[in-house]
């Protein structure tokens, strides 16, 4: 046995005994303080010891003011709260309040103070209910029984008084049933003059007759209403089928003319057709055109490229003219000093063949000379005659030069009369290749012009392309709703064949609505509405009132039950023009 | 006999060793509350290191002319009462300015006797006045607006308060009669008894700070939980004895 936890079982389970472990617990820490104050002073020097006595003394009172304020912690607050907790539980269920939580962990004195709180609520809450429960049981019996009792006393009371009273209405019943069901046979015989007038005060009876009597009313009302209904309904299928007439013979004409629209529009949708292809071809000539105008666009530029080279070409041949002209008019120079020359050198020649006729007379003087010396002069004639035969091969050759710049100054004149004939044909060449040049430059400022227009040209090619593109585009969506225009037309002329017909069946139910409401007449004079011209007055009482219109007539026919009055055919024909009327919208 | 160094010096370790198994025993608990297990360990290392820091004669103070003792007690309470504010401001619930204002009161009540040390006549005189207004203030403090607090939470977390406010009070109270009796005041106590009342004082402290703290675990898991403004219904419900008292 383990007697260790069985003293701490009994610790928990004991309130005193905690409280004599944390007395103990004081008691040894006080002691222990006590003996080490005792060592103090036991151990310190003599004179001072009432010192340390006292210093020990005070030590050991602070030690055990420390203990017992301890001990006020440890088991004063929790005691304290348990207590104030089980006194507000005390109070809560004294005021009936039995929802109180009572557990606690707790075995000592105090958690049997919870468990017997809790067990004296619970016992409470029992008794009580227990109580309540009885004393409403008893109540509850208390007032049913005397309930029971004076509900059965007039009960039988009203019983007996019921069954006397029973008895008599039940006769009176009888004899007022019995008249009333001869006023219903009279009735029931055409004659609605007749109404119920109770003899007995019954609120059903009085219920009964007034019911019969005002449906009566209502049935002669409505009879009245029915008679003159049928003659107008009469009225109004002669004039329905006259107006079916004209809407038949409308109904044609609406589809002959929807037959035209739609030939019209087939034409139309033709003739679009072929206008678009029209356009698609102009469109595709506008794109040819475009593709030409930008060709030449192109050779114009080409040309203009020529006309500018050509232009420099002139220019070129201008240049090298002005210097032939000018080589010409230095060669015209040079032909006319080369004159100069040959002039020059015919003096000459003429002052050599005057030399050279001196020196022949010369040698003629000399041999004459030498043939008058004799022998001597003999070789001097030699001389003589050389030098005068020099002189006349000189003379020869003096001549020769002369024919020849005869010959050279005739061939310069001829030659600077022919350069001055080239230097005029020059310069008229230059003048001629100037004019060339400005014409040049003319052409290529026109076509430069002829450029601009050309791509302005394109230019407009191009947007009368896209546009005959669009024309073609837009003649392609006309052309589609020009073909459903004519589908459409068609549908319509075969709705309005449709109607046509329709209305045709229309007629016939209006005859035969007059039929039936000339046979609705005749049935309704077999009634008796109290007055022979009652029904004919009926009418002319209702317009007096202005509660009979064309308008309320037709409202009174819906909510009097019009339409079950009406023939099948009658609603057939309804559906069939109302079906009509969706098709065609 | 032994001397009040030793004392201290072998006290000092006695609370590092302790400090260290709180610490360690803190690592049982549930995550949520944990940090209220590192708490005691916290005061416990920061008192013990200053019990040393006392051993070796650190910050020595002549209180009275031949009658010196150390300041770095002081250093340990500083830590040791931010330790108890926090604890009692999560448990009542007050808001930041409250505690600022107890903490101001703590500190300065704290700090103040070494006030009164450094000075004399009418300066210690005044700091001295000082400091039991202090301890006044910190008295309604936690007897009014934290108790008034308190009481709208749940049974648990106001049991714990008021165990802690008690433990507060009482160690205040006794440190307050201590310094009357002291040597250097009515010269009732000497060095050696006024050395064991304050060991003993602190070891209550410590001790019952983590006792009550491992012991109110409920109330501590309810702190961080939505706790409802407590009303007369369910004042009595839910009653367990988180002490097992």
């Amino acid at each position: 046995m383990n007697y260790g936890s069985l003293g701490a079982e009994r610790i928990r389970s004991q309130y005193s005994a905690k409280l004599a472990v944390v007395f103990a617990g004081i008691l040894v820490t006080t002691i222990i303080a006590g003996l080490i104050f005792r060592l103090h002073i036991v151990s310190g020097p003599t004179e001072t010891v009432v010192e340390r006595s006292i210093a020990s003394l005070a030590g050991l009172m602070m030690v055990t003011f420390i203990n017992l304020g301890v001990a006020w912690i440890v088991v004063g607050g929790n005691v304290g709260m348990e207590l104030r907790q089980l006194e507000s539980g005390a109070e809560r269920i004294g005021n009936g309040d039995f929802d109180v939580d009572l557990e606690t962990e707790r075995t000592d004195e105090i958690g049997a103070l919870y468990i017997s709180l809790a067990d004296m609520r619970d016992s409470l809450e029992t008794t009580l209910e227990e109580v309540t429960e009885k004393e409403r049981l008893a109540q509850e019996a208390k007032e049913d029984a005397r309930g029971r009792s004076e509900e059965l006393e007039v009960q039988q009371e009203k019983l007996r008084e019921a069954q006397q009273e029973a008895k008599r209405r039940n006769q009176e019943l009888i004899d007022e049933a019995q008249r009333f069901s001869e006023v219903m046979e009279a009735c029931a015989d055409g004659d609605l003059n007749n109404r119920l007038e109770p003899r007995i005060e019954n609120e059903a009876i009085e219920a009964i007759a007034d019911s019969f009597n005002d449906m009566l009313e209502e049935i002669t009302g409505v009879l009245e209403n029915v008679q003159t209904m049928s003659s107008t309904v009469d009225d109004m299928a002669v004039d329905l089928e006259a107006s079916s007439e004209q809407i038949r013979d409308a109904s044609g004409d609406v589809s002959e003319s929807m037959q035209e629209i739609s030939e019209g529009a087939t034409t139309q949708s033709e003739q679009l057709d072929i206008a678009s292809s029209n356009v698609s071809e102009l469109s595709a000539g506008s794109e040819e055109v475009a593709a030409a105008t930008s060709d030449i666009a192109e050779t114009s530029e080409d040309v203009t490229a020529s006309a500018s080279e050509g232009q420099e070409h002139a220019q070129q041949v201008e240049a090298n003219i002005e210097r032939l002209v000018e080589m010409t008019d230095s060669v015209v120079e040079t032909v006319e000093a080369l004159t100069n020359e040959a002039e020059q050198i015919g003096e000459i020649t003429e002052l050599i063949e005057d030399v050279a006729d001196q020196t022949n007379l010369l040698a003629l003087n000399a041999n004459i000379e030498a043939s008058s010396a004799g022998q001597s002069g003999e070789r001097f004639s030699v001389v003589a005659n050389e030098i005068k035969q020099l002189a006349e091969e000189t003379m020869d050759g003096v001549d020769d030069i002369d024919r020849r710049l005869s010959a050279i100054q005739e061939q310069a004149e001829m030659t600077a009369e022919e350069v001055h004939s080239v230097d005029g044909e020059l310069k008229q060449t230059s003048q001629l290749v100037r004019q060339l040049n400005e014409q040049l430059t003319a052409v290529n400022e026109g076509i430069e012009q002829v450029d601009m227009r050309i791509q302005e040209i394109d230019s407009t090619a191009d947007d009368q392309a896209e546009a005959a593109q669009e024309l073609s585009s837009v003649l392609a969506d006309v052309t589609n709703v020009s073909a459903e225009t004519s589908n459409q037309s068609e549908k319509v002329a075969a709705a309005s064949e449709e109607t046509t017909a329709t209305i045709e069946q229309v007629s016939s139910s209006a005859d035969s609505l007059g039929n039936q409401a000339e046979n609705l007449a005749s049935m309704m004079s077999e009634f008796d509405l109290g007055t022979g011209s009652k029904s004919a007055s009926g009418r002319a009482k209702l317009e007096a009132d202005g509660g009979w219109t064309d308008d309320a007539m037709r409202e009174d026919d819906g909510v009097r039950g019009g339409e079950g009055a009406r023939s099948d055919d009658e609603r057939a024909t309804d559906d069939v023009v109302r079906t009509d009327g969706e098709v065609g919208r | 006999m032994i001397s009040e160094l030793v004392l201290y010096r072998w006290f000092g370790l006695l609370l590092i060793v302790a400090s260290l198994a709180i610490i360690g025993a803190s690592q049982w608990l549930s995550s949520d509350i944990r940090k209220y297990g590192y708490l005691p360990g916290l005061a416990a290392a920061g008192m013990g290191i200053s019990y040393v820091l006392m051993s070796v004669e650190f910050l020595m103070i002549e209180v009275e002319p031949g009658v010196e003792t150390s300041g770095a007690r002081f250093i340990g309470y500083t830590i040791l009462w931010l330790a108890f504010a926090y604890v009692l401001k999560q448990s009542a619930g007050v808001g930041l300015r409250t505690t600022g204002a107890l903490v101001v009161a703590l500190l300065w009540a704290n700090w103040s006797t070494l006030g009164g040390w450094l000075t004399d006549g009418l300066s210690q005189l005044v700091i001295m006045a000082l400091m039991v207004a202090m301890i006044g203030v910190m008295v309604y403090l936690l007897t009014k607006p934290f108790r008034r607090r308190a009481g709208q939470r749940t049974d648990e977390r106001q049991l714990l308060y008021v165990k802690i406010m008690y433990l507060t009070i009482l160690t205040w109270v006794a440190m307050l009669l201590s310094g009357v009796l002291a040597e250097y005041n009515l010269e009732v106590t000497d060095t050696f008894v006024g050395s064991s009342i304050a060991i003993y004082a602190d070891v209550v402290l410590i001790l019952g700070f983590t006792v009550i703290l491992f012991g109110g675990r409920e109330a501590l898991s309810h702190i961080d939980e939505a706790d409802p403004v407590r009303t007369e219904e369910n004042r009595v419900d839910g009653v367990r004895d988180p002490a097992g008292s």
